[in-house]
């Protein structure tokens, strides 16, 4: 339980630096824009004006408390190339990050577990070792160049998905999900590689272990000593490496939103970047960090509730 | 020291096989750059109208694309792009991260903190977020990506170069070369340092084949190397309006890459 609250503890204290961070980067380095927007022949008493109806004449520290207690009011502050609140553009964009975020994971998970397993299995066989040397080539190709190679192939080519295609999830949520799929395979496929290697070096170093010996001793047969014995302790890596990509997933689905052509968080940073939309920019890096930071703790706590031996 | 070099050229030899097919991949696409800065084919940035889309043929073994450029020349001038900008990026994070991390790693302390804290905070960030955060306030072009990315990646290297000195700190050897009066400095950089070079050259592997997911990610969004200069990246983004009409355009620059990427990745492999 102290472990847990330690843990908490620091997660409120990276997030709180996380946000001093990116509140440094992108309202205090760069100048308040003010210029940017009047034009260049505004005359000093407009700056100053909008200065103070923008709140921008107050010291730095001053600014970050405000815009820290606005962002919990849940107000994001205001876009600057749309004039919109930034939350409420936001909000369908986040939709469709997150269910991609979701889905990609999901295959992960359904995928890799089973596929690690029997790949553990067939070690050392030629048809083990032919499988490894296929994870290692697909881990080898860029997230964006699988989406590429989907759209020709099944969307172009077979015609089992229409590519570039979007359904708003509040025509059909279905539709919505089916044509995230495309796009979370490209994030999963690579990801998946990763954890069946990863899940395969775990595997085979617990099959090494005394304990293992002792049931296969007492007469076990495999799948009992797999199931009952091996596959608790060799899943607990497992748990950290998954809970780390998270944060590749989130920074992935930036770039395969843009092949996919997905109006997701990803494809709006890159746009805001473009127009200099600082907080636009902000609030979508703060989100896509504190996911991070969050799930990274989360991790580290659930960790600890499966093994409690782990305090580190 | 000595044992240290020795160990890590050792560690080159008697590789196995993949760590061999790595190399060789390597060393070609290395060739091919060497030689892309005296001659390509033909000039990477110069357009034929009359030759748009020609597919792979014996005057373009890799066809051309929407300006009839030759495609060959420009995944030998790409790949000379991309090589130069990963092995700065590596350079950077290499260079800066190996230097912060045997000095926290060394000496510890309040500033070994900081830096540690600061880091934790920085790898919440994946690298490419991180990069977009320098590339939203420099604008975007060959240099900005080059620092963005040298900069994101001096974390996990300092990371990893603290934890070694930290191992090796209170080893014999350095308590032995501190009695005889060696410098602070020396000892971490011509005692400890060596012994680090094992694992070091396998970050750096991976390093290079991050760099250049990175790169080509980033200038596939358009953020990166700038028209007319081409590279990997940003030729696949250009290829992709074309898919249908002209797969090899796509094919070429992306399988490059895979190379490119197998090649660091097998290298970097400590057992297959």
């Amino acid at each position: 339980m102290k472990y847990i609250l330690k843990r908490i503890g620091i997660m409120l204290l990276t997030l709180l630096l996380v946000s001093m961070l990116v509140f440094l980067v992108f309202s205090v380095i760069p100048g308040d824009g003010v210029l940017a927007r009047l034009g260049t022949d505004a005359t000093p008493e407009q700056v100053e004006a909008l200065r103070e109806s923008l709140g921008l004449n107050k010291p730095a520290p001053v600014r970050y408390m405000i815009w820290l207690t606005d962002l919990f009011k849940g107000d994001l502050g205001t876009s600057i190339s749309y004039g919109q609140p930034v939350a409420s553009l936001l909000a369908d964009k986040l939709e469709v990050t997150l269910w991609l975020a979701i889905l990609a994971f999901f295959f992960i998970v359904c995928v890799s577990l089973p596929l690690g397993i029997l790949v553990a299995r067939y070690a050392g066989k030629p048809l083990g070792r032919a499988v490894h040397l296929l994870l290692q080539i697909i881990m080898a190709i860029p997230p964006f160049f699988i989406g590429i190679l989907m759209v020709l192939v099944f969307g172009l080519v077979l015609k089992w998905f229409t590519p570039y295609s979007f359904v708003q999830p509040s025509q059909s949520f279905t539709g919505f999900l089916l044509c995230l799929i495309p796009a979370a395979l490209a994030i999963a496929i690579p990801k998946i590689a990763m954890v069946v290697r990863f899940l395969r070096g775990s595997v085979l170093a617990e099959e090494k272990k005394d304990y293992v010996r002792t049931a296969y001793s007492k007469g076990a047969d495999r799948n009992r000593v797999y199931f009952m014995h091996l596959l608790k302790n060799a899943l607990i890596p497992v748990i950290t490496i998954l809970g780390m990509m998270m944060a590749e997933i989130m920074a992935g689905s930036i770039v395969i939103e843009q092949v996919f052509n997905l109006p997701g968080l990803g494809r709006f940073l890159i746009t805001s970047i473009g127009n200099r939309d600082f907080p636009v920019v902000s609030i979508i890096m703060l989100y896509m960090a504190a996911i991070v930071v969050v799930l990274n703790n989360l991790v580290d706590i659930l960790y600890h509730v499966v093994d409690p031996r782990i305090t580190s | 020291m000595d044992t240290g070099m020795k160990r890590f050229f050792g560690s080159f030899k008697g590789k196995n096989i993949y760590f061999k097919i790595g190399a060789f991949f390597l060393l070609f696409l290395a060739l091919v750059v060497i030689v892309s800065f005296f001659y390509t084919p033909y000039d990477p940035a110069k357009m034929d109208g009359t030759a748009k889309f020609t597919p792979p043929c014996g005057a373009h073994p890799f066809g051309t694309d929407n300006f009839g450029r030759d495609i060959l020349s420009r995944v030998m001038a790409g790949l000379q792009d991309t090589f130069i900008i990963a092995f700065s990026v590596v350079l950077i994070g290499a260079g800066a991260g190996s230097f912060i991390g045997a000095l926290t790693g060394y000496y510890g302390g309040w500033l070994d903190e900081v830096l540690m804290r600061l880091n934790d905070m920085l790898t919440a960030f994946p690298s490419v977020l991180l990069a977009l955060v320098f590339v939203s306030l420099w604008g975007s072009g060959t240099y900005e990506i080059i620092g963005a990315l040298g900069i994101a990646f001096i974390p996990s290297f300092a990371r990893l170069v603290r934890g070694e000195v930290l191992k090796l700190r209170e080893a014999d050897f350095v308590d032995s070369a501190r009695l005889m009066g060696v410098s602070d400095l020396r000892i971490i950089f011509v005692h400890i340092f060596p012994n680090i070079l094992p694992t070091l050259f396998s970050a750096v592997a991976i390093g290079f084949n991050n760099a250049v997911l990175a790169e080509s990610g980033m200038s596939y969004l358009g953020i990166g190397v700038t028209p007319p200069d081409a590279s990997l990246g940003s030729m696949l983004s250009d290829a992709q309006g074309y898919l249908l009409n002209a797969p090899w355009y796509a094919l070429a620059p992306g399988i490059t890459i895979i190379f490119l990427i197998l090649g660091f990745s097998f290298v970097s492999e400590k057992h297959a």
